[in-house]
């Protein structure tokens, strides 16, 4: 028994060994002919040229799906950045326009003589006449300021010149004393409006106007006069200086809107922690 | 034989793996100056086989260095706004045509080389049966 077991061994060692011989000639005979092919040297060049082609290939893909019209890297930059302006356009476009319609919903909605919409339209009425956006009217006066002709001595020409100073301090004494809508020849005074001095004119909201100026104030009527005329106050003072200064107490002021769009960039209003 | 068949199965694999790979807009200058080098040292290694210098290792630092020194000039070049680029493009574009020309000149001249032994040839020929009659 032990003979044939170990007959079977040499058996299958033998076996072995000729299959590992076939293997070593197989072998030799690959690298012989990868020698006389110099298959190494090529598969090399070979692999340098699948980038080249792989980047050739895919560089004329890409560069037929783009748009033919887009050359150069600086349009395409200037083309995407008109895309995003005009998106942002519409996007701005449409919102306002929603915000139009809700705006117009809310003021026409009346007919239904639902409460929250009544109390709402006051709102907006309360706070477009603080604003200045819509007209008002009620006692008030007018004070018109015009240039002086120039005195019999030598004054100063300028000083007899309405400057946008004297405006300026005029507003200021009439909001001082209580006035609640004013208005210089027409320019509503709004929480953005400026009075400055541009070369022979003066800007009231970026609008010119020029001399005679018509200042318009709503409020109580006796204190803006009083405030006005008191002594040594604006009048004393702009009529020292030769300015012709004219006050006159109305009963029934119109106040007209202020012209324009109004529109914060920059202040937000926060949202309560409520 | 073999060589050729490889070279060819590398680069059908190369344009079939290129066709599924997408660049974006804004990498294409630099791809095209790299592909640009790229075909300069391929033709350079060819020109070079003509004179018998052709060297692997030279041949593959010239293949991947110049191909990444252009796009880094490139590079620098958006950086500096100086299109660098186009000085990139005119080297290697006249560079390419060099080679090339080396390598017309070769295959025209081997031509005519076959062209004049075929002729020397049959005029040996007819001078032989010439003598013969």
């Amino acid at each position: 028994m032990p003979k044939e077991v170990d007959k079977k061994e040499e058996i299958n060692k033998t076996n072995d060994k000729a299959f590992v011989k076939k293997l070593k000639v197989i072998k030799e005979k690959v690298f012989t002919f990868c020698k006389n092919n110099l298959v190494l040297p090529y598969t090399i060049i070979g692999i340098t040229l699948f980038f080249l082609s792989l980047l050739l290939a895919a560089q004329m893909k890409s560069m037929s799906e783009s748009e033919s019209v887009l050359q150069g890297k600086r349009e395409s930059e200037l083309a995407d950045e008109l895309v995003t302006l005009q998106r942002k356009y519409n996007d701005l476009k449409n919102s306002y326009d929603e915000n139009v319609k809700v705006v117009e919903e809310y003021q026409t909605n009346s007919a239904t003589n639902n409460e929250l919409i009544s109390s709402m339209k006051t709102q907006i009425n309360n706070l477009s006449a603080l604003a200045g956006t819509t007209d008002l009217k009620g006692e008030g006066i007018i004070i018109t300021l015009n240039d002086g002709t120039a005195l019999a001595d030598d004054t100063v020409r300028a000083d007899t010149l309405v400057h946008d100073s004297d405006i300026l301090t005029v507003v200021n004494e009439l909001k001082a004393a209580g006035a609640e809508a004013i208005s210089v020849n027409g320019q509503r005074i709004i929480t953005t409006s400026a009075i400055r001095c541009v070369g022979p004119v003066i800007q009231v909201n970026y609008q010119k106007i020029a001399a005679p100026f018509e200042i318009k104030a709503i409020g109580n009527a006796q204190y803006l006069e009083s405030a006005m005329t008191i002594k040594n106050g604006v009048v004393d003072l702009l009529s020292e200086y030769g300015v012709q200064v004219t006050v006159t107490r109305q009963s029934d002021i119109v106040v007209g809107k202020y012209e324009g769009t109004l529109s914060f960039k920059n202040a937000i209003v926060p949202e309560d922690d409520e | 034989m073999v060589g050729i068949v490889i070279i060819i199965i590398f680069i059908l694999a190369g344009i079939f793996t290129g066709l599924n790979v997408a660049i974006p807009y804004s990498y294409s200058q630099y791809i095209a100056v790299a592909i640009l080098a790229c075909l300069d040292s391929v033709f350079g290694a060819f020109s070079a086989n003509i004179e018998k210098k052709f060297s692997l290792t030279i041949f593959l630092s010239g293949f991947f260095g110049n191909a990444l020194i252009s796009i880094f000039l490139v590079y620098i070049g958006s950086k500096l706004n100086v299109d660098i680029y186009l000085a990139v493009v005119i080297v290697f574009t006249g560079r390419l045509l060099n080679n090339f020309t080396a390598i017309r000149r070769d295959f025209i001249s081997k031509i005519d080389n076959k062209v004049n032994k075929k002729e020397s040839n049959k005029k040996e020929t007819k001078t032989k049966k010439a003598k013969v009659n």
